[in-house]
């Protein structure tokens, strides 16, 4: 299925390519129409920021902690889309017409966090003895990110909104877990609520180097003189595991404490504040911005 | 400003698509190094704590073999709070670390103190245990679909056991027990079925001072004595037991009682041998413990028929180990060639793997098993893919004694005994 989706991906790139090339053989003998079609081309270099949320989506679950006792499950819990990451990046556009190729270099800091309960009762006594750990797991990953996506804009003229099609190749920069354990302990004369210090550990080695996957999207570009201010919003889709199948258990501080990491693709939501300033024609002759 | 040129604009959409080609092309070779679950890998590399809700319940693991589907038989203990005695338990788990049957429901409580070593002789699976103060042999299969009983006559608390490799009926068992009421080891040769052939006995001392350790060694209640029972190539048996006051590694041609060929004596109930191997004739692998210290003899050579100290074996003393550890040592092959593993306690509360050369003796890596909660060695193996198991015990929440698994690959192996 993966397979299936670089081929459309690829496809619908090189499909777009060609008929961009082959749209402009036609005209290319024709002078009267040279100037206005030349105008109709931009090269347009950013800057944009933002934030992103994420969802991790769970393919192969892994466990240290296995009961013993079958119907003893254990499971975690994802909090998705509720931690808040950021990102930077760089924008190359090429515009012709309202289609525009766009790739967009960028560091992003994504966060997800899940947890583990355990429990332990005592049956065979009168004793009534219990406690209860919470493990909650944060992870912050951060990534190198290269999209690259064909926009179209639908309509407009100084404020143009457009929707976009992509695909993206992520690139492991460095990553962080952060345990944090609490948990309520009747077991020692009273009932003690307690949360211990936060764990903060490394944890690039427990993340695949790189990842892929797709986006879809939308934004407003804002003309405004030269300048093309831009707010974009982008759902990128992950088509391969974030995790390192080959160090799963590596981390003994983490395996030590019952934690593996679940093969696991990663979607995030990113909202993103932009300018871009076009790379030709800023002299007065031709304007850069929509006539 | 100059515009550029017809021919500059014709070359435009030949070097975009170029440009897009190559990231296209990028990407898919991105894809073909992507992140993919590996079955092969799962089962080669992993880390497995088997919980238990019950907070009075705790487990001690004995001994682990890896069956014949690649999974794995672990013989525990399972304790209750406020109890000395130490139910049998068995784990069969599959080759990923997954359980797949345990024996808590439905094995007999009367089914006390298993002794280290699980056995395997074809497709069966074998150990002593007690019942009361008698000793009984089980015997599973790798499902642990059944598990027949027999008791063996006029032994009483099995210590130690191990399968005669050298026996030519592939049937037999060399066994030590200890006698209460005779202040005696018996060392004895049993089968299968457990009929026992010959039993000699070998008298502890005339006094009564080393029973209290002794006893408190079966009711868990003091030191764990590493008591041991085997044959070596040359057809002399041995066993790691109290003799003459001492604990002490006896070798012995089983023909009267107290017939000991050589020996190497302890210090009293404070040194001796914890673990050994035969490497081939006098050369044997070995670990020590004096008043506390621990020491590892990768390179020792014995002989079975002189008397000797202990301390006339020097060894390399490992400071990083608890006091008297437990040590578990095994012949082992790592980078195509020969090694000694031995496994034992840390002071920072993990499992300790030491490395050393089968031919040179010589040091050659070290391993560290575990963190956050404390991890303490019960067995280890050398698993079909050349990889290692390490059984031990955890402490979840700092407090619950629970059976584990670390699985190391052939590669990680390699990483680590690479002098």
């Amino acid at each position: 299925m993966k397979r299936f989706y670089l081929l459309l991906f690829c496809l619908i790139i090189c499909i777009w390519s060609f008929a961009q090339g082959k749209k402009k053989s036609k005209t290319y003998n024709k002078k009267a129409n040279e100037n206005s079609q030349f105008l109709e081309k931009q090269w347009w270099l950013g800057f944009k920021a933002g934030t992103n949320i994420s969802k991790a989506v769970v393919l192969t679950q892994y466990s240290v902690m296995t009961p013993t006792d079958p119907t003893d499950k254990v499971s975690k819990k994802y909090e998705n889309f509720q931690q808040f990451g950021s990102q930077a990046a760089l924008e190359f556009t090429f515009s012709y017409q309202s289609f525009s190729v766009s790739i967009q270099p960028t560091y992003r800091n994504a966060r997800f966090v899940y947890s583990n309960k355990y429990e332990w009762v005592d049956t065979q006594s009168s004793n009534a003895d219990y406690l209860l750990l919470n493990y909650r797991q944060e992870q912050k990953i951060e990534h190198a990110v290269v999209p690259l996506v064909v926009k179209y804009e639908v309509a407009g003229n100084k404020l143009k909104p457009y929707v976009q099609l992509g695909g993206y190749a992520a690139f492991l920069l460095n990553a962080q877990k952060t345990l944090t354990i609490s948990g309520i302990d009747k077991a020692s004369g009273g009932t003690n609520n307690f949360k211990d210090p936060a764990i903060t550990v490394g944890a690039k080695d427990l993340f695949a180097k790189n990842n892929w996957g797709l986006i879809a999207g939308a934004g407003l570009n804002y003309h405004l003189g030269n300048v093309r201010f831009n707010f974009d919003v982008m759902y990128l889709y992950g088509m391969s595991n974030i995790s390192s199948t080959k160090n799963r258990y590596k981390n003994d501080r983490l395996s030590g404490v019952g934690d593996a990491l679940d093969d696991t693709k990663l979607n995030n939501l990113s909202m993103s504040l932009g300018c871009l300033f076009p790379l030709r024609f800023l002299g007065t002759g031709f304007k850069s911005f929509d006539k | 400003m100059a515009k550029p040129s017809a021919h500059y604009q014709n070359l435009q959409p030949m070097k975009r698509f170029f440009s897009i080609s190559i990231f296209v092309l990028s990407l898919s070779l991105l894809i073909s190094c992507e992140e993919k679950s590996d079955p092969a890998l799962d089962a080669a590399t992993f880390t497995k704590i088997y919980s238990n809700n019950q907070f009075s319940t705790a487990f001690y693991p004995l001994s682990i073999k890896q069956t014949a589907d690649e999974g794995y038989l672990i013989l525990a203990e399972k304790k209750l709070y406020d109890t000395t005695a130490r139910y049998t338990y068995l784990l069969k788990v599959d080759k990923f670390g997954n359980v797949i049957k345990d024996t808590e429901a439905d094995l007999d409580k009367t089914f006390t103190n298993p002794v280290p070593n699980l056995i395997q002789i074809d497709n069966s699976y074998y150990f002593f245990f007690m019942i009361g103060t008698g000793t009984y042999l089980a015997k599973t299969d790798a499902d642990l679909s059944k598990i027949d009983t027999v008791g063996l006559d006029g032994l009483t608390y099995p210590a130690a056991a191990s399968f005669d490799q050298y026996d030519n009926t592939n049937s037999k068992f060399t066994l030590l027990n200890y006698d209460y009421d005779n202040r005696q080891f018996l060392l004895s040769v049993a089968d299968v079925t457990g009929q026992v052939s010959n039993t000699k006995r070998f008298d502890i001392e005339t006094t009564n001072e080393i029973e209290g350790p002794i006893i408190d060694h079966f009711n868990h209640t003091g030191k764990e004595f590493p008591f041991l029972a085997g044959r070596l190539a040359n057809g002399t048996y041995y066993f790691n037991a109290f003799v003459n006051y001492s604990f002490s590694l006896i070798f012995t041609d089983l023909s009267n009682d107290n017939s000991i060929l050589g020996r190497v004596d302890g210090q009293r109930n404070y040194g001796g041998v914890n673990s050994v191997i035969q490497l081939s004739g006098d050369n044997f692998a070995a670990s020590k413990f004096n008043f506390g210290s621990n020491y590892f003899l990768p390179k020792m050579t014995v002989s079975t028929t002189a008397s000797k100290s202990i301390t006339d074996y020097d060894g390399n003393p490992i400071p990083e180990l608890v006091s008297d550890s437990k040590v578990k040592t095994i012949q082992a092959t790592a980078n195509a060639k020969s090694i000694i593993l031995f496994a034992g306690n840390t002071r920072s509360n993990q499992i300790g793997l030491y490395a050393y050369d089968a031919t040179t003796g010589l040091f050659i890596g070290s391993r560290y098993l575990g963190f956050s909660n404390p991890f303490e060695v019960a067995d280890i193996i050398q698993t079909s893919d050349e990889g290692i198991a390490v059984c031990g015990v955890t402490y979840t929440a700092g407090r619950f004694s629970r059976i584990c698994i670390f699985k190391l690959s052939k590669s990680e192996l390699n990483k680590f005994t690479k002098s």
